[in-house]
């Protein structure tokens, strides 16, 4: 039987412009995530940012199960880069391409 | 399940809009909506109240009077007793989710701790609970999956917790 991963995305708003392609911002998101949530459960999750679709919002896969575990840890990241920051999971889906349809329609 | 949201934000945001990405029905500007007060002298002016005290008397007060939606525990224990004048006059017991997540002078934990004792006495009470923001800066700001999540975590199950961020909507 061959093991299939499953993931569920997750669309996160930002309260500020960030840049996840800069890679300080971007492992500053992972270290204070990782600090929330424990090493355990972050290495669990198989955490990515899988897609940037606006200065302030961007989408987060992550082990199907884990994503509960993500949205309480992003409640409790509040600075990014020094700076104030503060994230909202907007909704959680199994694909990528439905985010992106309920980004494009709400935002 | 229609979910509902109290901020007391300085600064001036779309709420609207914000209560539709944020997966609220409405979210209640404090100051406009409702009126968040220390004590109890202005009760008798008309509107809804919120009494925010870490004074047992005035909040067994507040709780006898006609104006007040509910009441903010502030730092303090609440006793069974508390909860129980709280059920019979069928008023909400507020716990505030801004000092859990954007901590300030206390320590997170420390925080968390507090609020899971109140939520527990509330619940053994069986009294009306609404976990709510009340996020004086938009870092603060919580959409209502994240709401939900930390209703778990103070030791809430699922219905429960869809209670406690709707128990507002018959009341304001």
């Amino acid at each position: 039987m061959i093991f299939k991963r499953k993931l569920r995305y997750v669309l996160v708003e930002a309260s500020r412009e960030i840049n996840l392609s800069d890679k300080n911002e971007l492992d500053d998101l992972k270290a204070k995530l990782r600090g929330t949530m424990g090493e355990a459960a972050y290495f669990r999750s198989n955490l990515h940012v899988a897609a940037q679709l606006r200065e302030d919002v961007f989408i987060i896969s992550a082990n199907r199960g884990q994503e509960r575990e993500i949205v309480l840890a992003l409640s409790f990241v509040k600075a990014l880069g020094g700076k104030k920051a503060g994230f909202y999971t907007i909704k959680i889906s199994g694909t990528i391409r439905s985010l992106k349809e309920y980004f494009s329609r709400t935002y | 399940m229609q979910f509902y949201d109290i901020v007391a934000l300085k600064e001036e945001i779309d709420l609207e809009g914000l209560a539709g990405r944020f997966g609220y029905r409405k979210i209640f500007l404090a100051g406009k909506d409702v009126e968040i007060v220390g004590d109890t002298m202005r009760l008798n002016d008309e509107g809804s109240f919120i009494v925010r005290s870490g004074d047992n008397e005035t909040l067994s007060k507040a709780v006898r009077s006609n104006g007040v939606v509910g009441v903010i525990v502030d730092d303090s224990k609440v006793s069974g007793k508390f909860i129980e004048e709280l059920r019979t006059h069928e008023k909400i017991l507020f716990v505030p989710a801004a000092p859990l997540v954007c901590p300030g002078q206390n320590s997170r934990m420390r925080n968390l701790h507090w609020a899971k004792g109140i939520v527990r006495t509330a619940l053994m009470g069986k009294a009306r609970i609404a976990l709510v923001t009340l996020a004086e800066e938009k870092e603060c700001l919580l959409s209502s999956r994240q709401l939900l999540e930390i209703a778990k975590l103070l030791g809430a199950t699922d219905k429960i917790a869809d209670g406690m961020l709707s128990s507002l909507g018959s009341s304001l």
